[in-house]
């Protein structure tokens, strides 16, 4: 049966090369390089210190750890709550609830982050002005509620897909058994989720301890590996030793990465039948709403009041200090930044369809074409996001700062960080792709993996050559999942800032590096006018990719849980 | 099929391993030749740096784009990414210095530089000064009458347990100003690096925050977030200008540090007859004519150009000797002595 498909053809083969090579270039590379740096005298000086805990009295590895397990915990809780809010109770407004949650995934990550110190600071305008309370945002308390609630959409969106799917007949089994509200909770859907838990926690686990930004300008005395290899790059220029402090973070970021994807994300006992038999049922009991609906809701209201802080700090000339209306902030970025904003834009319009094209050609290498290599194809797609920004962003730095040579011959001329080709553009731009393959390359392979491969056969073997089948079967059957890698690479590549800090130039101006610069300075108004203009961009494409899916196919009916 | 994916592996395996190093006679920098539009690295305040390069590319046609770095990024960028800036712009003249050590910094006097006082220019024409400014200290009156503090006139003030949790300051490795903290300090000690380490480390004890930039503290300071800040007078006036309008400067009675604010040309340049241009540029009476209208509170080097409002007199304030060379040569040892003895030592609060 398979051969009919599995005949190859020159231009698989071809394609196969392009794959490989287009991957090659935008991860592997760049990893390997950074590794040889790693494995130098002065890099393993900084690998071993910073296993050892680092130059001064904290212990650096350690206090990364702490950060990501307490991330990792409450990020998990919260999404947890969020989207049983959203998926088991009833009330009005569902679609804006969602909205909501998902907002800090689409702005940029210092947008909480000077939220919290111009609400939640030493003279911020809720502790202090109306609390009259003095709190200390600076350091790990701060540091884990602002990266919490960025990154907690993540853990929502995983356990809103779960608990979609949940069986509700187990349930309902559970209840007419004698079973109480709280022991169906606690026996028959906790323990189903489970695996659902263990993902959220080690995905937030890799984003928190990877951060660059937030302990850039909210760590006050508390020092992680990340802020370490930017001040070793950034303060010193100590590229090899940075490489060694990398490779420490490195190494528990892909296991814990990998441990997730290939163990916890193999063990879902969830959706065993294929289609959950019925829609999931409200929640009667008042113990288990009552908790649920007030967690989320002080969860929903700190999200409203951090991005109307930051819509209307944009506007005041020092929210919480002059408080006076003021266009300045939108002068000065409208003055500063014009550049920066179409830069940006145009970079991430460029890297999204790549992204898609580069992923769902590897979903379909993997599903469908290779055998046992599958798996080394499919472990080199996610390398790009399972590598942390930071380190990737280095790896970059390292290897394209330069030309890449090849038996004498130059193979490439310097591509990222300044005085290379395209003012760097096409440096960042590869970082963009590298970081959007991976979500391209899964959405395609849980597609692939539903549609039966009995279309493509049948196109085959009417005489459909491979390519064709490819073009006019495959990609029409997975459309709906390449346009969830499309919306995912806009938002990264929008906001990332930790994968590029290391190769913006003078002539590439991003706005997230901007608003980083912003933040730095303290000058807060100026970053509230950027990050309002940044979401506001993020949305427009967003709907307007939306738009255009309507328009193009107004056959999908699937609900869409994408961003 | 799985055969071939190894096969391919394999190849740009090799493919790496062969690519990592330019073949002899090849540099490993960028191409020759520069394509008309200058390039800046600036270590101003963003504002002051995007106002200059404005009025540069207006007044004699000239593209220009600048990125705004601490001077100590600037260094660490100068080792990784040689040719990527035409000329550097602002930051203490001890880090021009340094770049020239290391070989960054391409000699030039500007016939503009002979109108500068002596103090102002290297002599060698690997810097010139176009402006200058000192260290105070940014105190916030409203946060002093809170914890009951007298705005700090010495060094040793900042050590009361008063001020716990309450100052902040640049970082050392990324912020020229958080070095120039560090070498006042050890001018105080008349050159003592046992003692300055011994302050550092006590004074740690009060830090809220190492900024990554200079200017942040001051604007920590006006936002209530710390008490005091070590600061360039310039950039508290600056703050104060913005609206942070309780902000106070005061400087220390045992003599502060100040720095030149030079321009270097660097090496490698791709457009070097517009960076001399620029060099030239920033240094005329002309140009520093418009530093009050940025507005930019740091002082002018031309003796005629006219002093912006608000600017603070530099020559009332007393001042530490300033040894430019020594300052360069102990960088190095001072900012690892920084990293790994007073950063991360002290209770965790």
């Amino acid at each position: 049966m398979k051969n009919f498909i599995t005949r190859s053809s020159w231009h698989v083969w071809a394609l196969t090369a392009a794959v490989v090579l287009a991957l090659y270039f935008i991860v592997l590379f760049p990893t390997l390089r950074l590794l040889g740096q790693a494995f130098s005298s002065r890099g393993l000086e900084g690998f071993t210190t910073s296993l050892q805990g680092g130059q001064g009295d904290q212990n650096v590895l350690l206090n990364t750890v702490i950060l990501g397990v307490l991330v990792g915990l409450l990020g998990m809780i919260g999404g947890f709550v969020l989207a049983m809010a959203r998926t088991r109770l009833n009330f009005r407004g569902k679609r804006l609830f969602h909205w909501i949650a998902m907002l800090p995934l689409i702005s940029p990550p210092f947008a909480i982050a000077t939220a919290t110190v111009t609400l939640f600071g030493k003279r911020g305008i809720i502790t202090d002005k109306l609390l009259g309370l003095e709190v200390d945002v600076y350091g790990l308390p701060g540091l884990v509620i602002v990266l919490a609630l960025s990154f907690t959409p993540v853990s929502y969106m995983n356990f809103c897909g779960m608990i979609r799917n949940l069986d509700p007949t187990l349930e309902e089994a559970a209840q007419s058994l004698g079973a109480s509200h709280i022991k169906t909770l606690t026996k028959v859907i906790l323990p189903m989720l489970l695996p659902g838990f263990a993902t959220a926690f080690l995905l937030l686990f890799v984003e928190a301890a990877a951060d660059l930004a937030n302990p850039l300008a909210l760590g006050g005395d508390f020092h992680v590996l990340a802020s370490e290899i930017y001040f070793a790059v950034a303060g010193n220029g100590d590229v090899a030793y940075a490489a060694g402090v990398a490779l420490a973070l490195l190494i528990p970021s892909v296991s814990v990465f990998f441990i997730q994807r290939y163990w916890v994300g193999k063990k879902s006992v969830v959706s065993v039948s294929g289609k959950p038999a019925g829609e999931p049922r409200p929640l009667s009991s008042p113990w288990i709403k009552a908790p649920i609906a007030v967690l989320a809701g002080a969860w929903m209201t700190l999200i409203v009041l951090m991005y109307v802080t930051i819509a209307v700090g944009g506007f005041a000339s020092i929210l919480g200090v002059d408080n006076t209306l003021s266009l300045e902030h939108y002068r000065f970025i409208f003055r500063l930044g014009s550049d920066a904003i179409t830069t940006t834009v145009s970079m991430t319009l460029v890297a999204a369809p790549i992204a898609v094209i580069i992923g769902s050609l590897t979903a379909w290498l993997v599903v469908r074409r290779l055998k046992k290599s599958a798996g080394i194809l499919d472990l080199i797609g996610v390398l790009g996001l399972a590598v942390p920004g930071t380190i990737l962003g280095l790896g970059y730095a390292i290897a394209y700062s330069s030309p890449t040579w090849l038996f004498g011959h130059q193979l490439l001329p310097a591509i990222a960080a300044g005085g290379s080709v395209l003012g760097g553009a096409v440096g960042i731009i590869m970082v963009y792709v590298a970081r959007g393959v991976p979500a391209s390359q899964q959405s395609s392979i849980a597609a692939l993996r539903q549609v039966s491969v009995s279309l493509e056969e049948a196109a085959a073997s009417l005489g459909a050559g491979p390519m064709a089948v490819l073009r006019k079967v495959t990609a029409p059957l997975i459309a709906q999942s390449m346009l969830t890698g499309f919306t995912y690479t806009v938002t990264r590549s929008m906001t990332v800032i930790t994968a590029i800090i290391f190769i913006v130039t003078p002539e590439t101006k991003v706005m997230a590096g901007q608003i980083l610069d912003e933040v730095d300075a303290g000058r807060f108004g100026n970053a509230f006018a950027y990050c309002t203009v940044l979401i506001g961009l993020v949305l427009a494409i967003l709907i307007a990719t939306e738009l255009l899916n309507r328009l193009v196919s107004r056959r999908s009916h699937t609900s869409k849980e994408t961003v | 099929m799985k055969k071939t994916a190894f096969v391919l592996v394999a190849a740009v395996t090799s493919l790496v391993l062969s690519s990592c190093g330019a073949p002899e006679g090849q540099s490993n920098g960028g191409s020759a030749g520069g394509s008309g539009e200058l390039k800046i690295a600036c270590s101003q305040q963003e504002a002051f740096c995007q106002k200059m390069t404005e009025a540069f590319t207006k007044e004699t046609g000239i593209k220009a784009n600048h990125v705004r770095l601490g001077a100590g990024e600037v260094l660490a960028r100068l080792k990784t990414n040689k040719g990527e800036f035409d000329v550097w712009s602002g930051g203490q003249a001890e880090n021009h210095l340094i770049a020239q050590r290391e070989g960054n910094v391409e000699p030039y006097v500007s016939d503009a530089a002979s109108k500068l006082p002596a103090e102002f220019n290297s002599g060698d024409g690997a810097w010139s000064g176009f402006y200058t400014d000192s260290i105070g200290f940014c105190s916030s009156e409203k946060e002093l009458d809170r914890i009951g503090a007298e705005a700090p006139t010495s060094w040793d003030d900042l050590l009361d347990p008063k001020f716990q949790g309450k100052i902040s300051m640049p970082h050392p490795a990324t912020a020229g100003v958080g070095y120039m903290v560090l070498y006042t300090v050890l001018q105080k000690f008349d050159g003592d690096q046992g003692k300055t380490i011994d302050f550092m480390k006590k004074l740690n004890n009060n830090i809220v925050q190492y900024s990554k930039s200079a200017a942040t503290s001051t604007q920590m300071v006006g936002r209530g977030e710390a008490a005091v800040g070590i600061a360039l007078d310039s950039d508290c006036a600056q703050a104060k200008h913005e609206g942070f309008s309780d902000l106070k400067n005061t400087y220390p009675s045992e003599g502060t540090g100040y720095e030149v604010g030079a321009v270097s040309l660097l090496k490698g340049a791709k457009n070097v007859e517009q960076a001399k241009k620029y060099f030239d540029w920033i240094l005329s009476q002309q140009t520093q004519d418009q530093f009050g209208d940025v507005p930019s509170f740091a002082a002018p080097t031309h003796p005629d150009a006219k002093l912006g409002e608000d600017v603070p007199d530099q020559k009332s304030v007393n001042k530490v000797t300033w040894d430019v060379s020594q300052a360069a040569d102990k960088r190095q040892e001072l900012n690892s002595l920084f990293e790994s003895e007073v950063k991360s030592s002290g209770e965790a609060k």
